[in-house]
C-alpha cells in the first residue's frame, strides 16, 4: 500500500481504517427541480446501494454536480441552495446510514445571477460540517464565483479532510494549500471528461504524490441526458505514493471502494526521512552545512512572484495596470 | 581479502533511532539512546551523543529535520 522511501519508517503507527466509497454515474443536465429530484434519486439509490455492498462504509464520495450536472444553458433553473430539500435528502440518507458523504452542488450565490461551485462535508449524523468553494472555476464555459481558500476538516475514522473540486486539480497550488493545512485525505468531486483521461490520472496521482497524502477522486460517468460532454468516470483513490489502489471502469456506472489508514499519513509526515514533502518543499537545502536543519524557504520560487510583477514584454502586469 | 568501506553507519543510527518519535529535541533523544553504540566506520564505534555532538539544532519538528540538521553538520 506505502511504497515508501529509502528509509525504514520509525516508530509504532496507530490509525483507525477509513472505509470509503465512490459512486460514479452520469448526473443528467438539470434544467428545472424536476430533473434535480432524478438525479437526486440516482444518488440515493447508490448510497442505499453503497451500504449493502460494502457494509460498514464510513464515507461515501459522488461527482461534481451531483444532483445538477452541467447542461450547456438552462442550469440557472436548477440552482440549489444549503437548505433545499433535495440537499436536505441527501443529509437526512447520512444519518439514516450513518455515513459521512461528499456531495457538490451549483449553489445561488447572494450576489444577484451568480453562483458556486460548492462541495459540502456531511457528517454521519447528517449536518453540514464543512464547505468548499472551487477556487479554480473551468474558465471559459464555468461561470461560477471562485472561492477564496481551501481549508480543511476533521472526518471520521482520524481523517482530515481537505476539498477540492474538478478543475481544482489541475493547478498543484490547491492541493498543497489543503495539504498544509493538514489534510490526509484529499476528496476531488468531478467532471472530468474526454480528451483528458491522461491528465485525469496525471493530476491525481501528482496531487497524491507531491503531497503525501490519499486522494479520492470521484468522476461523472457516460454522456449524460442534456449534456454535451463525455465523462468517462475512472473514479479512483489513490494512495501516498501516487500508485492507484482502486479505480472505476470507463463511461459506466459503478462504485469503487478502499480501506484507507489516515495515521499511516500524519505518522509519515513526522517520521518520514525522505519523500517528506511537506518538510521539504520550503526547507530547501536544509542538509547543506550552510542550513542544516533549517534550509531555505519558499521565498525564491519565482512563480510566486508574478502577482505584483510585470509579466513577459512588461507591456502587461497581472493587476491590469499599464 | 578486498577490502570495502563500511556504508552502515546511517542504517545503525537508524535502527537506534526507531523509538524516538517527533517533534523531538536533540537533549531527548541524547536521554533516551545517548549512550547506545554506533559502528561509523571499520574500525570504530561511537555513542549517539558523541555523534549529535556537532549538530547545533537543538530541536527537530520531525524526522526529516534530524537527518538534514545532522548531516549538515558532519
Amino acid at each position: 500500500m506505502d511504497r515508501g522511501n529509502v528509509f525504514s519508517l520509525n516508530g509504532k503507527i496507530e490509525t483507525e481504517c477509513l472505509s470509503v466509497v465512490g459512486a460514479q454515474y452520469a448526473p443528467i443536465g438539470a434544467v428545472s427541480m424536476t430533473d434535480v429530484d432524478r438525479n437526486l434519486n440516482t444518488l440515493l439509490n447508490f448510497m442505499d446501494r453503497a451500504s449493502g455492498a460494502f457494509p460498514g462504509t464510513d464515507l461515501i464520495v459522488a461527482p461534481e454536480a451531483c444532483l445538477q450536472g452541467f447542461p450547456q444553458s438552462g442550469w440557472e433553473n436548477a440552482l440549489l441552495t444549503l437548505e433545499a430539500q433535495q440537499v436536505k435528502a441527501l443529509c437526512e440518507k447520512c444519518a439514516e446510514l450513518e455515513m459521512w458523504g461528499v456531495f457538490a452542488f451549483l449553489l445561488k450565490s447572494e450576489l444577484p445571477g451568480a453562483f458556486t461551485n460548492t462541495a459540502v462535508l456531511v457528517d454521519d449524523k447528517g449536518k453540514i460540517r464543512h464547505t468548499y468553494d472551487k477556487m479554480n472555476p473551468w474558465i471559459p464555459f464555468e461561470t461560477s464565483l471562485p472561492g477564496e481558500s481551501c481549508t480543511v476538516c476533521d472526518g471520521p475514522k482520524g481523517a482530515k479532510i481537505g476539498l477540492i473540486i474538478c478543475a481544482d486539480g489541475d493547478y498543484p497550488e490547491i492541493w498543497r494549500e489543503a495539504a498544509v493545512n493538514g489534510a490526509n485525505v484529499i476528496i476531488r468531486p468531478t467532471h472530468y471528461m474526454d480528451p483528458w483521461q491522461n491528465a485525469w490520472e496525471i493530476t491525481n496521482k501528482a496531487g497524491a504524490y507531491f503531497n503525501q497524502v490519499y486522494v479520492v477522486a470521484v468522476n461523472a460517468s457516460g454522456t449524460a441526458e442534456n449534456e454535451n460532454y463525455s465523462c468517462f468516470g475512472r473514479s479512483m483513490i489513490l494512495g501516498p505514493d501516487g500508485n492507484i489502489i482502486c479505480e472505476g471502469g470507463n463511461g459506466v456506472p459503478s462504485m469503487i471502494k478502499a480501506n484507507l489508514y489516515p495515521g499511516i499519513i500524519d505518522a509519515m509526515r513526522k517520521q518520514a526521512v525522505h519523500s517528506a514533502p511537506m518538510y521539504s518543499y520550503d526547507h530547501r537545502g536544509a542538509s547543506s552545512r550552510k542550513y542544516a536543519g533549517t534550509g531555505r524557504g519558499t521565498e525564491d520560487y519565482r512563480s510566486y512572484a508574478g502577482t505584483d510583477q510585470e509579466v513577459g514584454s512588461g507591456q502587461i502586469d497581472t493587476k491590469g495596470e499599464q | 581479502m578486498e577490502e570495502r568501506p563500511f556504508k552502515g553507519m546511517i542504517h545503525l543510527l537508524h535502527k537506534r533511532m526507531n523509538g524516538i518519535t517527533y517533534p523531538a529535541t536533540k537533549q531527548e533523544i541524547i536521554e533516551q539512546i545517548g549512550a547506545e553504540r554506533v559502528k561509523v566506520d571499520a574500525v570504530t564505534e561511537m555513542t549517539v551523543q558523541e555523534i549529535l555532538e556537532p549538530v547545533k539544532m537543538e530541536q527537530y519538528e520531525c524526522a526529516a529535520q534530524f537527518y538534514c540538521a545532522l548531516l549538515g553538520s558532519l
